[in-house]
């Protein structure tokens, strides 16, 4: 049966929540004066779900996080704070293909966000029908772009060049954000050398078996405290763990700096995906900071069919391994040839196995000779995709 | 505010092009030209800075004057000597300056008592090398930590290329020290806090620094003279001596103490060969890729350089321990300490602290110790808004216990509903 998605507050935790017959377990989202602090999976019994059974795992849940947000609400500061900093000015960029239904929610969602001067922009990219363009113009405060370049790191460039303000924060089609979203992505750029800030990405359903899977195997939540990456604190090149491009703010001014998205990679091309790791990465090398900040919070729906959910972890496994070939072959960094190693070795052969023996809470065996499958295939889908690049420019 | 008269003094040594740039800027300033005087002190100068300054066509008021090699330390104190102005701001002759930058110096400042630090970036390059990678990552958080709400100032905030005093605060205090040629900064730093100047970092005082960061030899020869400056420093201001580098040593591991203090104080011809061999391999490292390790023994070798010049003044080991000892006897509480309880809410103890400006604090919760905010050093007196964030940062653990104590006694002495999350 099916997961409910709840999003409760600590300080108002109801005993306990009716109404949920279609579902077999809870997801949670604890949230504490609405910073999100840590989240869990109960059961629902009968429709039923009584919290106040739950009252100590709940509060363990929220851990540590529970306790910082709790003292710095007592002592009414917040740790993060410089004495003077004013929030940049933003663009909302929202890149899509073909997916009019997803992008009306993400649209709407967009509109409530509290309005600081906040520019919104839809980049439609190589769309087959004018249903994405239909759509925009019911929304007066967003404005269309069409980008022919079929590719979505084509579409985040494109973006980056149209944007008027200092901040460029992107978000999926199918994601939704939350009210706090951007404001919480802004304040951290206050230091000069945070280049990109990312935030936390939710499941906004968890309807299908399919939904659970992908969120049981590929999480995009990388945890609910607060890190600050940059090539001292972590490997750069090992960019699993500071976030994804569906919910990620990067600052204009870092493409003079080390250029724009590489249109070899991600969703459209041939490499599927591994377009925002490797501008991560980018960014870490040459010495600049990424913040990972939960309190920025989006909900991404899924998707909810079994084959589409192969396909996208396959996409990840290519998409991976394109990134680590152009680190090998564009960045000349050697270093890079230990991780596909790891990975294999620790990761995805001990998955392996735990499916063949069908050991507790083991990982679905179709999703892990997808990814494997995915992976490849990676080099090799770089090396084409440059190619193919390199036509279509002498071409134009 | 804007009546105030300026004087800019300016060290300068062989910078001929990076001068002429920054007094071809200062004409461009936002704050009024007749109310600003540029002084340029020439150190030793061998290249043609004579030369140009005879021949600079200046819109404000320009004097210059020549001394031999003394150091930055001395052309400012006499640079200070030669000015007009009731408020001395004093530039590195490597920075560019915002056009903004003097008249954010003036804005900043409250009263004859402020001195306002401004802010330097870096400029930025493409394909920066490690080493700039992590002397970029020191220098702006440096420059970050000032930022942040409720920071406390102290000596190591007197950044000295881009600084503004009163000319009366800094007659009073008798400038630089000559004697430093390192780190006069943090020594003026150290006797301005103890005389009680208020510290204020102006961010929109900025301008660029074009440092030639990427010279390693001249930056393990500058860690050398920190050591031997921060020996001066403690024979100057002995209760400064536990918090400084020097005396962390007892802290390394032993292994690692038994090696550096054989290769600095013993063997010296040998650890020389030994540390400049490594230092030699950086490059190589550095094509490697290697950054962890190129990062591990930058760190190494800044020790070594630093701990050298340590070695430079205090001949021995022996010495150093004494050194240290000295530093620890002349470290009593001052007393001035208050007692404040923040069980009730901490703007009453805000207000005390504010009253009383206090150099320690024992905090109680209630009937319960809390813990004690120790008298540090050569750091700005306590202020209300230092409190919170000292709790939070310190005393987090202790206070969040007491608190649940004070809770469930009070939940044994009554039966009023408690919510969710305190009952637990």
């Amino acid at each position: 049966m099916a997961t409910v998605v709840l999003d409760l507050h600590l300080e108002n935790l109801p005993a306990e929540i009716k109404g949920l017959e279609a579902y077999s377990k809870a997801f949670i989202l604890l949230r504490y004066k609405n910073k999100p602090v840590g989240k869990l999976v109960l059961p629902v019994t009968n429709g039923c779900l009584i919290l106040e059974n739950f009252y100590k795992k709940i509060i363990d849940a929220g851990g540590a996080e529970l306790w910082n947000a709790w003292l710095q609400d007592y002592l009414d500061i917040d740790g993060n704070k410089t004495s003077d900093y004013k929030l940049p000015l933003a663009t909302i960029a929202v890149c899509t293909r073909d997916r009019p239904a997803d992008l009306q929610k993400c649209l709407d969602g967009l509109m409530i966000l509290p309005d600081d001067g906040q520019e919104i922009l839809v980049i439609d990219n190589s769309p087959s029908a004018d249903a994405t363009r239909d759509l925009v113009e019911k929304y007066a405060r967003a404005r269309y772009v069409r980008e022919n370049k079929p590719g979505l790191n084509c579409a985040r460039n494109r973006a980056l060049i149209e944007a008027k303000n200092e901040i460029v924060a992107f978000t999926d089609d199918d994601a939704v954000p939350d009210s706090e979203w951007l404001r919480q992505l802004l304040k951290n750029f206050h230091h000069p050398l945070v280049a990109c800030v990312t935030g936390i990405t939710l499941p906004l359903e968890l309807e299908t078996e399919a939904q659970e899977a992908f969120e049981k195997y590929n999480s995009f939540s990388k945890g609910f405290r607060r890190k600050v990456h940059s090539s001292i604190s972590r490997n750069p090149l090992s960019t699993g763990e500071v976030g994804a491009g569906a919910n990620m703010a990067i600052r204009k001014s870092m493409v003079e700096r080390i250029g724009f998205f590489d249109e070899a990679l991600d969703a459209g091309t041939f490499t599927q995906s591994g377009g925002d790791h490797e501008y991560f990465a980018r960014v870490l090398l040459a010495g600049f900071q990424i913040v990972y900040e939960p309190a920025a919070l989006s909900w991404h729906r899924h998707r909810r069919e079994w084959r589409e959910v192969r396909k996208a972890i396959k996409g990840y496994g290519t998409g991976v391994y394109a990134f680590w070939t152009r680190c090998l072959v564009v960045e000349k960094e050697f270093g890079i040839l230990k991780f596909p190693f790891y990975w294999l070795v620790y990761v995805q052969i001990p998955n392996l196995i735990k499916a063949l023996l069908r050991t507790y809470n083991h990982q679905p065996i179709s999703l892990i000779v997808a990814e494997l499958m995915g992976c490849a295939q990676g080099p090799w889908a770089y090396l084409r995709s440059r190619m193919h690049l390199k036509q279509s420019k002498i071409h134009r | 505010m804007m009546q105030t008269s300026i004087s800019i003094i300016i060290p300068t040594h062989n910078r001929k092009d990076s001068l002429e740039c920054l007094l071809r800027q200062l004409g461009g300033q936002t704050y009024p030209m007749d109310l600003m005087e540029v002084i340029v002190v020439a150190d030793g100068c061998t290249d043609s800075t004579m030369e140009m300054l005879e021949n600079f066509r200046a819109p404000y008021k320009f004097n210059f004057t020549q001394q031999n090699g003394s150091g930055a330390g001395t052309a400012r104190n006499n640079g200070a000597s030669l000015a007009n102005g009731q408020l001395l701001l004093f530039l590195d002759d490597d920075i560019l300056p915002s056009k903004g930058l003097v008249e954010a110096h003036v804005l900043a400042r409250k009263d004859q008592n402020t001195v306002v630090i401004g802010y330097l970036e870096l400029t930025a390059i493409n394909k920066p090398s490690f080493f700039f990678i992590l002397y970029r990552l020191w220098w702006e958080n440096k420059y970050f930590a000032m930022r942040s709400a409720g920071y406390r100032y102290n000596y190591e905030d007197l950044l000295s290329g881009n600084f503004s005093i009163s000319a009366s605060l800094f007659k009073s205090i008798n400038g630089f020290n000559n004697t430093f040629r390192c780190r006069e900064d943090y020594e003026l730093g150290v006797r301005l806090i103890k005389h009680g100047a208020n510290f204020v970092f102006a961010k929109d005082a900025w301008g660029y620094h074009k440092d030639e960061v990427n010279n390693l030899r001249r930056s393990f020869y500058r860690k050398r003279q920190e050591g031997k400056a921060d020996v001066q420093m403690g024979f100057l201001h002995t209760d400064l001596i536990g918090n400084l580098k020097l005396a962390s040593l007892r802290h390394y591991r032993r292994y690692a103490q038994q090696v550096l203090i054989f290769s600095v104080f013993k063997a010296k011809l040998l650890g020389s060969v030994f540390f400049e061999g490594i230092g030699k391999m950086l490059p190589f490292i550095e094509g490697m890729k290697m950054r962890s390790t190129y990062r591990r023994i930058i760190m190494i070798l800044n020790e070594y350089w630093y701990f050298r010049g340590v070695a430079d003044q205090l001949k021995s080991f022996n010495a150093l321990n004494d050194f240290i000892r000295t530093g620890n006897a002349s470290m009593p509480d001052p007393d001035n300490y208050i007692e404040l309880d923040i069980r009730n809410g901490l703007s009453h103890a805000e207000e005390q602290i504010n009253l009383y400006r206090p150099s320690g604090i024992h905090l109680r919760f209630g009937p319960y110790m809390l813990g004690k905010i120790s008298h540090k050093p050569a750091f700005e007196k306590l202020r209300a808004k230092h409190l919170r964030f000292i709790v939070e940062r310190e005393f987090s653990l202790p206070l969040l216990k007491l608190m649940a104590l004070d809770v469930l006694t009070r939940k044994n002495n009554s039966t009023e509903k408690i919510t969710t999350i305190e009952e637990l």
